[in-house]
Order: C-alpha cells, then sequence, then structure tokens
C-alpha cells in the first residue's frame, strides 16, 4: 500500500480526519518511522518465541469481594455533555 | 424445494456470569441499578487506571468449558479488541484472541434417533460493553454500569442443522449455565444473547455457502424463528438463481424478519494485540481437577437418571429437570416417600406438574419461594397409593395442608378423612340401604338395573363420601343380584 494509504487508513481507524494538504506533511513522517522500524523485518527470527508480556509473572488476581464505586456526580463529572443520570453522545443510529 | 437443501448453522452465546463483583475492577455486578451508580476509574476507562483480574470469573469459565466437555488451556492471555463506540470507554474491548482459555469440546442434544454431538470451538472471556439508549432523549444515553461486566463467549462449530437443533443446544447451554449457578439464564435482561451464521447449501455438496450473521434475536423462541427464515430467505435466493450476500442482519421480532444492518457493514479492523496491562493465566491440572470435583450433575445428565431411576417417561423428566429447584424439589418428595415405587414418583411427578406449579404461577413464584413442604405430596402420594384417600380428598387436604402447614397425615387421622376400604364395614351398610328402599329394589329387579346407580350414592352418602366407590359398586352389586 501506498504510504498516503496507510495514514489515510489509519488515521480514519482512529477517527480522524485531516486535509490534503496535512497528508502531506503526515506521509514523509510516517515513512520515517516506518523505515525505523523496518529495521525488525531484517532480524532473523527463526525458532524465536513471540514475546506477549515483559513480566514473566502469571495468575495476578483479585478476590471477588465488591468495593464502593465512584459516585453518579463523580462518574460524569469529566462529560462533555450529560443530564442528571446519563453520559450523551450524538444521536447513534442502529 | 427445501428437501434439496441443508441448513448450516453455528452459534454464538454471550453469557453474563454471576460474579459479585465486574471482570476487571471491584465495582459490583448487578443488573437494574440507577445508571452510572457502579463505575470506577477502571471501567469508566480513566487514563492510568489499571485492570485486576477476578479469580472467581476464570473459575465459573472453566466450569463451564468442563461442563462442555472442552480441554482447558494450561496457558491463556487477553488481548484487546479496538474500535470505537460510545459504549467502549477504552476504546478497546479486553477479550482473548487466538488463546481462548476453553477450547474443542461438545454439547449434546436429544434427537429421535439418539444424541447428536454439537462441537464447541471455544469458549472465551471477555468483557460487556456499557448500554445506549436512543429512545429517551434527542441525544443517545449511555450508561456505564454495564462496561467490564464478566462475559464467557461460547461459539459452536457449524454443527447444527436446523432451528430445532438450535433450540435444544440453546436449551442445554442455558440449563448448564444455571445448574452450575454461574449465569442468571435470563435472555431479556440480557444475561444470554446469541447471534447466528446461518447457510445452506445442496445436500451432499462439499462447500459450505455464504453466511449471514443474524443478530439481536432476544428470547429462545425469536432465535428458532429467525433461523427458520432465513433458512428459507437464503434457498429462495439461490432457487431464484441469485447468490447469499455475507452481511450481518438483525432480527425484526415485530415484522419476524431479517434484515440487513448496512450502516455496520464497513471493513472491520479490530487490530488485536496482547493486553500489556494484564498478566497470563496458568491453569494447573490441580486447580482443574478441583473445579472439576465441585461440578454438580449436569441437565442431560439428570434428565436421563430421572428417567430410568424414576421410570418417569421423556416427558415428565424433561418437565422436571428444566429447573433445577424442581428437580431437587422432586427429588426431595420421592426421598420421604414411604413405600417408593415407581407408581408413587409418578405420582409425586404429577403433583408437582399440576397443583405446585399451578401455585407458583398463581403467585408468580419460583418453588424455592413458593416454600412448600415436600413432604406434603410425599405423604398425599403415600395416601392415596394405600387407597386410603381418593383423589378427591387428596386434593382437599392438599388446599388444607397449605393453608394450616399441617402433614396431610394428621389431617386425614384428625378428621377421619380415611376412605372406607372396610368392606364388613361397607357391606353392613349397602344390606342396610337395600332393605330400606323395598320399592326402589322391586323397581331394579324388574328390570330397570339403572336403578343401581340410586343405592350406590345412598351408600356413598351414608359414609360421608369416605367409602371406596368402586367396593361400593361392587357390594351393591353383589347384593342386588342375591
Amino acid at each position: 500500500m501506498e504510504t498516503k494509504e496507510i495514514v489515510r487508513n489509519i488515521a480514519n481507524l482512529a477517527n480522524l480526519e485531516y486535509s490534503e494538504s496535512e497528508l502531506e506533511t503526515l506521509v514523509p513522517q510516517f515513512e520515517k518511522i516506518l523505515s525505523y522500524i523496518a529495521v525488525i523485518d531484517n532480524l532473523d527470527l527463526e525458532g524465536i518465541e513471540p514475546l506477549p508480556h515483559i513480566i514473566d509473572e502469571l495468575n495476578y488476581f483479585r478476590e471477588d469481594e465488591p468495593k464502593q464505586s465512584v459516585s453518579q456526580t463523580d462518574a460524569l463529572k469529566n462529560a462533555p455533555k450529560k443530564n442528571d443520570n446519563f453520559f450523551k453522545v450524538p444521536k447513534v443510529l442502529e | 424445494m427445501r428437501d434439496k437443501y441443508v441448513a448450516v448453522i453455528g452459534l454464538e452465546v454471550h453469557a453474563q456470569l454471576l460474579t459479585k463483583t465486574k471482570a476487571f475492577c471491584s465495582c459490583i455486578n448487578e443488573y437494574g441499578g440507577l445508571p452510572n451508580t457502579q463505575t470506577c476509574p477502571v471501567c469508566l476507562g480513566m487514563p492510568g487506571s489499571l485492570p485486576v483480574l477476578n479469580k472467581m470469573l476464570v473459575e465459573y469459565s472453566i466450569m463451564m468449558g468442563l461442563a462442555t466437555n472442552c480441554k482447558i488451556r494450561k496457558h491463556s492471555r487477553f488481548s484487546r479488541k479496538n474500535y470505537f463506540y460510545q459504549d467502549l470507554p477504552k476504546g478497546y474491548q479486553i477479550t482473548q484472541y487466538d488463546d481462548p482459555i476453553c477450547y474443542d469440546g461438545y454439547v449434546e442434544i436429544e434427537k429421535e434417533e439418539g444424541l447428536k454431538r454439537i462441537r464447541v470451538n471455544r469458549i472465551h472471556i471477555e468483557e460487556d460493553t456499557g448500554k445506549s439508549n436512543h429512545d429517551l432523549d434527542i441525544d443517545t444515553l449511555v450508561d456505564l454500569n454495564r462496561a467490564g461486566v464478566p462475559l464467557i463467549e461460547i461459539v459452536t462449530e457449524p454443527d447444527i442443522a436446523s432451528a430445532e437443533e438450535a433450540y435444544k443446544y440453546l436449551t442445554q447451554i442455558k440449563n448448564s449455565l444455571i445448574y452450575l449457578n454461574i449465569c442468571s439464564g435470563n435472555m431479556e435482561e440480557g444475561a444470554l444473547r446469541c447471534d447466528a451464521n446461518i447457510s445452506v447449501m445442496l445436500k451432499g455438496a462439499d462447500k459450505y455457502g455464504t453466511r449471514a450473521e443474524v443478530k439481536n434475536m432476544n428470547s429462545f423462541r425469536n432465535v428458532e424463528k429467525a433461523i427458520e427464515y432465513e433458512v428459507n430467505r437464503q434457498i429462495e435466493i439461490i432457487e431464484n438463481g441469485g447468490s447469499v450476500v455475507q452481511e450481518t442482519r438483525m432480527w425484526d421480532g415485530a415484522k419476524n424478519i431479517t434484515k440487513s444492518m448496512r450502516s455496520k457493514e464497513m471493513a472491520h479492523d479490530y487490530r488485536y494485540f496482547p493486553e500489556p496491562d494484564l498478566l497470563g493465566i496458568e491453569v494447573s491440572d490441580e486447580w482443574k481437577e478441583t473445579l472439576k470435583s465441585k461440578l454438580p450433575e449436569l441437565p442431560l445428565a439428570k434428565k436421563i437418571r430421572f428417567e430410568t431411576h424414576y421410570g418417569l417417561n421423556k416427558r415428565d423428566a424433561g418437565i422436571l429437570t428444566d429447573d433445577i429447584s424442581i428437580a431437587k424439589y422432586f427429588e426431595l418428595a420421592c426421598s420421604v416417600l414411604i413405600i417408593k415405587n415407581e407408581r408413587r414418583y409418578k405420582l409425586i411427578s404429577n403433583w408437582i406438574q399440576s397443583d405446585v406449579m399451578r401455585l407458583m404461577s398463581e403467585k408468580s413464584v419460583n418453588i424455592v419461594e413458593l416454600n412448600l413442604n415436600p413432604t406434603i405430596i410425599s405423604q398425599l402420594s403415600d395416601l392415596s397409593d394405600d387407597g386410603v384417600i381418593s383423589n378427591k380428598i387428596a386434593k382437599e387436604i392438599f388446599i388444607e395442608a397449605i393453608s394450616s402447614g399441617k402433614l396431610p397425615n394428621d389431617i386425614v387421622n384428625e378428621k377421619g378423612l380415611k376412605q372406607l376400604s372396610d368392606t364388613t364395614l361397607i357391606e353392613e351398610i349397602v344390606v342396610k340401604v337395600i332393605a330400606s328402599n323395598p320399592e326402589t329394589l322391586e323397581k331394579y329387579k324388574s328390570g330397570k338395573t339403572n336403578f343401581m346407580g340410586f343405592f350406590v350414592g345412598q351408600v356413598l352418602k351414608e359414609t360421608k363420601g369416605q367409602a371406596n366407590p368402586q367396593i361400593v359398586s361392587d357390594l351393591v352389586k353383589k347384593h342386588l343380584e342375591s
């Protein structure tokens, strides 16, 4: 895929919109990042297991005991739009 | 034309688990709370908050895996499924991707020709999303109480061949979850949700047809209806020379049709990657065995045992084991019978299915809430099978036992309600009744044999309805003929 298409696709997945001129700026920056990462493609990874996590520890659990939740007021405090009980977002059509 | 085709169906069931707290935080997991009162920085997706896995959630998932004959994965992990939606505060759902905790199992369903296996591809752990309401306001309203509630997703192989099989499979899954006491099974409240992947192909074809995924079926009956509809729709398209489109379709319960959800048809790219905020799970053999030893008898096994041990027919065994508390109640009542035999087990089954279930529905309660001493129906079954009381008296005693809290044996003794089976005593009354009605006797002797009913009635009246009617009728006949 052409770099411009990659940028457009990623912007789309992140719900971001860019103008053509912004894309012109972003494309070379992206290419730089991608070529930096591309070093990995040249490594010989034959027989090396993926590392899903850097910590080896397993089974870090919490007991199933309820603790106090935050108040409704606090829960809604940072919402840009709300009513007495709910978060409000622009109408989502099913 | 339908006969040329076979349906190929796979089901995905989401079950909310009955843990006390959410999957990754200590907020209470309870349906029906005031909106946005059961949240915290973790389930609100606040930056800097970290999830910690609920141990009970892992145990419940393993239990369901064992109940569906799955292998339990020794090492499994969580992944992030990334997408934007207003009910998903973090912008990703914590789920399991390529290493689900349970895999390669099966569930058996009963068919006329025997048991059929529906293979279970996987069971994985994930978190529920919040809930959106589109109808109360000009904006969409979001309640995040449900965000982070623990779910398991149970995915079958495409082994289901009809709506009826789907219904039976779902019943097995639902009852297993309830027997394990890990999910309420309540579809109306969304505690159990089902999506279906449906395709059709010509009989004997070696390649599956194009499938459609059907969502939004919020009851077992709707799942049945939606599958019926969708199978017919696809056959019709093919018969008319068209081809089925791979898409997601919604079940419209008001119109009884499935319809395309084009709005959600954009290509999904969830960019799954390992969840860095959670460590892996390791299930030791010892842990697995401990959980296995705690598993209760499962629905199908119980049903088959009810048929073989109690001699019940399939229908009775099905009704009694459909609800685990009724099954328990039945066994409790049977265990206190004085004489245990299949006839009396059947009597107890009849009592439960008639009077007890009617009381439950009248009071809108379950059998536990009904709080009816099982000894009552056990004693009634003993008493009527011994011939001590008639069916009519048994029903009266049942009502009295409920209102007074007394046991049937005591009521029978106190009131002298014992049905007269003592032939000598009845015979005396028969002789007396015949002797005191010479005119009617003449009529009978002159050929008007329908007057026999009059004598039987008089004897029953004399004994206040306690005489065994069959014995009375036999004795009356004997003395009239002599």
